[in-house]
């Protein structure tokens, strides 16, 4: 997988997260918010130092 | 597509802060955090930067964001970016710097930076009665190593609020910010832009990786001021 964004390799790039608590589908709906990418408290694996770990947190992640 | 080949992290911010996310994040109840993310990468260098804009800094306050900055160092073609880097755009949540510490050796300052052809370091100090941390003359060149090959084309003047660098950024901003506003009319006359801005810079004593965060209420504190802001990330 990390061939397919290997041109990406030494981009700057930005993107916007959301956090709070509760369903992220059910809070991007509520909201009308169009994200890409969201995650539940237990979405998260531990794969190494330093990763972020939500607790009874929804996560959402857009970027252009 | 999610990055365009030749553009910006200040570019990606401002198309962030266009769209229809950040829209909707400033109607959702403040109980949500709002994190513009910016990934720089060092190439061949120790240090990497971004300049904003005052629409910038006032578009997050308006959606009530922090901003939090991260530099990697990559070492040559062909390393391993998972190994140290944010894992976007991979479906994980992303891998974050050493979380920066006073213990560590982490040194932070906010500095006011003027910069002029036609006024000498000293009048930018008559002008607004103060004096500067460090400056720097056109056409003199810097005793840097490596020198530069040409001397500069103008006059560099800074200032920063004179606290210790192993304090936090926002005791910097505070400290820096009442001079700012003291000195707002003076400082217009420069005409601010990326040459007049506020500098914002975090030194690290890692190898890899670091990162610097701007809490939400200083977003809104640095909006009132309505000048750029140049944030520079070194690794030693």
């Amino acid at each position: 997988m990390l061939d397919l964004f290997s041109h990406l390799k030494f981009q700057e790039y930005a993107y916007l997260t959301i956090t709070g608590e509760g369903d992220a589908q059910q809070i991007a709906e509520q909201y009308g918010v169009k994200t890409r990418r969201m995650w539940n408290a237990g979405d998260v694996e531990q794969t190494g130092h330093g990763v972020i770990t939500l607790i009874k947190c929804a996560f959402m992640r857009t970027h252009i | 597509m999610y990055w365009g080949d030749n553009e910006n992290a200040a570019h990606h911010i401002e198309l962030l802060l266009l769209g229809h996310v950040a829209r909707r994040a400033q109607a959702l109840p403040d109980e949500f955090t709002r994190t513009m993310h910016v990934v720089l990468h060092a190439v061949h260098s120790q240090a990497g930067g971004v300049s904003l804009t005052p629409e910038h800094i006032r578009d997050l306050a308006r959606i009530k964001a922090q901003l939090k900055i991260y530099l990697y160092k990559m070492e040559a073609e062909g390393e391993n970016v998972a190994e140290f880097s944010h894992e976007c755009p991979h479906a994980r949540l992303i891998v974050e710097p050493k979380r920066p510490s006073v213990l560590d050796g982490v040194y932070e300052r906010a500095y006011l930076s003027l910069s002029s052809v036609d006024s000498s370091p000293e009048e930018i100090s008559s002008h607004l009665g103060l004096e500067p941390t460090w400056f720097r003359r056109r056409g003199e060149l810097p005793q840097t190593i490596p020198r530069p090959k040409y001397p500069p084309v103008n006059h560099l003047w800074q200032m920063d609020a004179g606290l210790d660098r192993q304090q936090d950024m926002a005791a910097h901003f505070d400290a820096l910010h009442q001079v700012l506003v003291e000195k707002h009319e003076l400082l217009s006359d420069f005409g601010m832009d990326y040459r007049n801005s506020i500098g914002i810079g975090s030194a690290a004593c890692f190898d890899t990786s670091t990162c610097i965060t701007l809490s939400q209420s200083l977003i809104e504190r640095m909006a009132r001021l309505g000048m750029w802001f140049d944030l520079d990330l070194y690794l030693c």
